[in-house]
This record gives C-alpha cells, structure tokens and sequence, in this order.
C-alpha cells in the first residue's frame, strides 16, 4: 500500500531521506528537504523504512502512515538522524 | 571601585538568584528551540538568539539593567508555528532584528533615565539554521555512517527468521541511537556482519574508527562530527548596524542618539580549544551639550574600536567557559567640546569574560588610559536564554 512519511522541520532547514529496502533490495526512496511528505509508492509487511538526514536545531518530528516497529510519531533531536522502521 | 563592592555583591547575588532560578524554571519545559550554546559571549553580546538580560557597571555610581531580544523570538513566543522551516525562513529580518531596552540606575538604585535600541545584522553568516551548505556539509561528515545505517537495513529486510531479525533491529538500533551503546558491546555475531558490511561498502573512516577505538559511541561520535560543522560556522563573519537612543530621568526627551556598527570574524580553527574573533566597532553619537542651559544634542562624539578576542573553549563538551577581548578606542570629540577637555581620547580595553553556568557570563571590563595612566573597572553580568518552554499550540 502506499505510505505517506511526513516530515516536520522545526527551528530551521533539515534534509531527510527515506529508503524502502525488500528482502535487501532497495525498492523506492525519497528526500524531503523542507517540511512535507515523501510518498513510498509500495509498502507491505517485513519492509524496512530507513531515514537518514540532519535535523535542524528545533528537531525534526516523522510520522510513517502504516503500523512500523518503532511506532511513529517520532521527535528526533538536532544532529544527524539514523532511524529504521520496520512495517508491521 | 573598592568601596562600592559590598554593594555590587548584592546585586550580583540578587541577580544570580534570579537568573538561576528562572534557567531551572527553564530547563524544566521541553525547549523548543536551543540557541547555539557553543557560541562566544562576545557574539552573545554582539547579536542575542533568543534572550539576554545584563546588569551593567556594577560597580558604578550608575548601573544598568540592559534586556535584548531577538525580534523573532517575541514572534515565536506567541506563534509557535512560526517554529516550522517553512514559515521560519520567511522571517529573515526578524530573525536578524534584536531591540534593546536599558534602564539606568542612579547609586540610590532609583530610575535614571532608559535607553531604547534597535541591532540588525546585515551580514550573518553564522545563522547555521538556514543554511543549505550546512545541511550538505553534515551530511557528507557522516557520509559513513549514513551508508552503514541504509546497507544495515537492507540486510535486516531480508532476514525472515524473527527472532534473528529482532535481535538484529535491538543491537543496531542501539548501535545508531544510544549514546551510553558503545561498538564493543554488541554481540560478536551481529559485529561481525556490521564489520562484513563496512568492508562492502569500503567505509574506510568507519573501519579505521572502530579499529582504532572499539568503545567508540556511534551516536556520539556521529554528533561530535555534527558540531564541528556548526563549530565551523561561528568564524563566519558577523556584521551589524544599529541605532541606540537614551532619555532624561525626569522627562521622555532624547539625551543622547547613537548610530553604530558592529563586524566579528573568527580567525583561527573554530574547532580548536582557544581560537580568535577579530571584533570591530564604530560609533557616532550626538549628546547635550551641558555648557548650553537648554537641553540639546549639540556634542558630537565619534569613535571607534578595534580588538581581538581570545576564546577558550571546554565547558560541558565544547562550550567556552573564558575569553578575553583586548582592544584599542578612539574617540574624537567634534562639537560640543568643554573647556579644558581633551578632544582626542586614546584607551585601551580589556574585557575578561568567564561563564559561571551554561546561560550566565559575568563580564568585567578595564579600561586604560595611556595619557593619565587612569585605570576604570566595570563588573557586568549576563545571562543568555537559550531557549523557549513549550507555548501553547
């Protein structure tokens, strides 16, 4: 199904990118260089959703649209963002 | 300056008091927003973030309780939404706009006139939060760190065994996010594939760090990296305008109108432990004329400033903790000059600045005459707030 990654910037700009790996295929990806949403055209069960970036001084909230472990919302403060989710 | 410190000590412990209690009040809230705490007290001074408030010439017959904000951060205090990048960007010159308010104290602590002040940089390149080069920079200073993550998520995509697969997410979850996780800590099986997947990826920085170090933090070290882009940013150059009015005790009427300009520039490694800030300034100001019975602004005062500030860092991880400033004034009275005073003025400046608490500076200034040999002290205090409690949505 499609998921929605919606990304907040907060206290200034933040660059993010969000990969969708398959049996350890990289499947889809996207960049969110402001707030917005990156749309993962195809999720199912056992993808794993890995978000790397920089979030800026005010931090950065993430919100996956499907069921992930870790669930989301997410508060990532500033500094470098290292997070993986995995879809339930 | 002897006889008055029992006096100033009052102030000062009054003060701290009050600024301590109000930092904890602070630090209790979720800030959303953290200034660059790793900044000078100098630049602090020169352009606030967020927040100061000063007490100033403690030692004089008249004080000053000085309060600077950032224009933006009255905004944000009452739109937090204001907060989100895409709105932030649009304030520019909020963001760059700091107002003044000063109100003077005569030695009976009683109210001797105030001063009104507007700074605005015209040139901040150290304003990190809007910058894309920043972005680019930390994010090619953790370029392996970022592979690993990515190449570690691909692999555990494929696993189909749960148990293996949870195992796998808790320990590089850890790995990544943890700051007490250190790299020898994880299980020799699961070091062993992140180590097989660094070698893939020819992850030379990665491989060396944990060769040389295996009880390094990832998360850590991948923040220490950040920092020193943003280290990097505070020798960018610094450059205000600003204009400055004071008024009478007795009556709202300008007594003195000051239009100023500012220019601080890093100039050694801003990663290193000591570095130093060239600090330029000028004035113009227009005062009365106290020969005159009527109240005027017919004595014209310009001058300027040139000195070199020392910053010593290693406060809380990377914070300065002392600087000190040494500098040369000039000033040259054009109009207004009294009998028997001397129309060129030659000083030269000392400020030591030492941070007693991550907010609060105390600042004392010298002053040295090399005409008369006269020697003048000011004992100041500031403090820096460096953020905002949660607001209400």
């Amino acid at each position: 199904m499609p998921t929605n990654i919606s990304i907040t910037f907060k206290g200034g700009l933040g660059s993010v990118t969000a990969k969708l790996f398959r049996s350890g295929i990289l499947v889809d990806k996207g960049t969110a260089d402001k707030t917005g949403t990156i749309i993962l055209k195809d999720t199912v069960k056992d993808d794993c959703i890995s978000i790397n970036g920089v979030s800026p001084p005010g931090g950065t909230d993430i919100t996956i649209s499907v069921t992930t472990d870790p669930p989301t919302t997410i508060h990532c403060n500033a500094g470098p963002i290292l997070r993986d989710f995995d879809v339930l | 300056m002897g006889n008055k410190l029992p006096n100033s000590i009052g102030w000062l412990f009054l003060l701290l008091f009050c600024l301590t209690a109000n930092v904890r009040a602070q630090k209790s809230l979720n800030p959303l927003l953290t200034a660059d705490s790793l900044a000078s007290g100098n630049y602090k001074d020169v352009l606030t973030s967020f927040f100061q408030v000063g007490l100033n010439n403690l030692t004089d017959t008249n004080k000053h309780i000085n309060f600077s904000s950032n224009l933006f951060a009255y905004m944000l205090k009452s739109n937090p939404s204001l907060n989100i990048d895409t709105n932030y960007v649009k304030y520019k010159f909020a963001r760059n706009t700091n107002l003044d308010l000063n109100v003077k104290l005569n030695n009976k602590n009683q109210f001797n006139g105030f001063s009104l002040g507007f700074r605005y940089a015209i040139l901040n390149g150290r304003d990190y939060t809007i910058s894309k080069e920043f972005i680019s920079l930390a994010l090619s200073n953790n370029y392996d760190l970022y592979i690993l993550h990515d190449s570690l998520a691909a692999k555990r995509s494929a696993i189909r065994d749960h148990e293996v697969r949870k195992k796998f997410k808790e320990q590089t979850e850890k790995l990544f996010n943890d700051s007490a996780f250190t790299f020898d800590k994880l299980d020799p099986d699961i070091r062993k594939i992140v180590i097989n997947t660094a070698e893939q990826g020819n992850l030379k920085y990665f491989l060396n760090l944990v060769n040389h170090n295996p009880s390094v933090c990832l998360k850590n070290n991948a923040k220490d990296r950040y920092e020193e882009v943003k280290n990097s940013f505070q020798n960018k150059p610094l450059w205000t305008i600003g204009v400055n009015m004071s008024s009478y005790s007795d009556r709202f009427q300008l007594n003195t109108l000051n239009v100023s300009t500012e220019f601080l520039k890093g100039i050694i490694n801003p990663n290193a432990l000591s570095n130093l800030e060239l600090n330029i300034k000028g004035n113009l100001g227009l005062g009365d004329d106290s020969t005159e019975t009527a109240r005027n602004l017919k004595r014209g005062i310009i001058s300027w400033d040139a000195g070199i500030n020392w910053v010593m860092k290693g406060w809380g991880g990377n914070q300065t903790f002392l600087e000190f400033k040494l500098s040369a004034n000039q000033s040259r009275i054009f109009s207004g000059l009294y009998k028997g005073e001397e129309g060129n003025l030659f000083t030269v400046n000392g400020t030591l600045r030492f941070r007693i608490s991550n907010n609060i500076w105390i600042p004392i200034q010298l002053k040295y005459d090399p005409k008369t040999g006269n020697v003048f002290g000011f004992l100041n205090i500031t403090t820096n707030f460096t953020g905002f409690g949660k607001t209400k949505n």
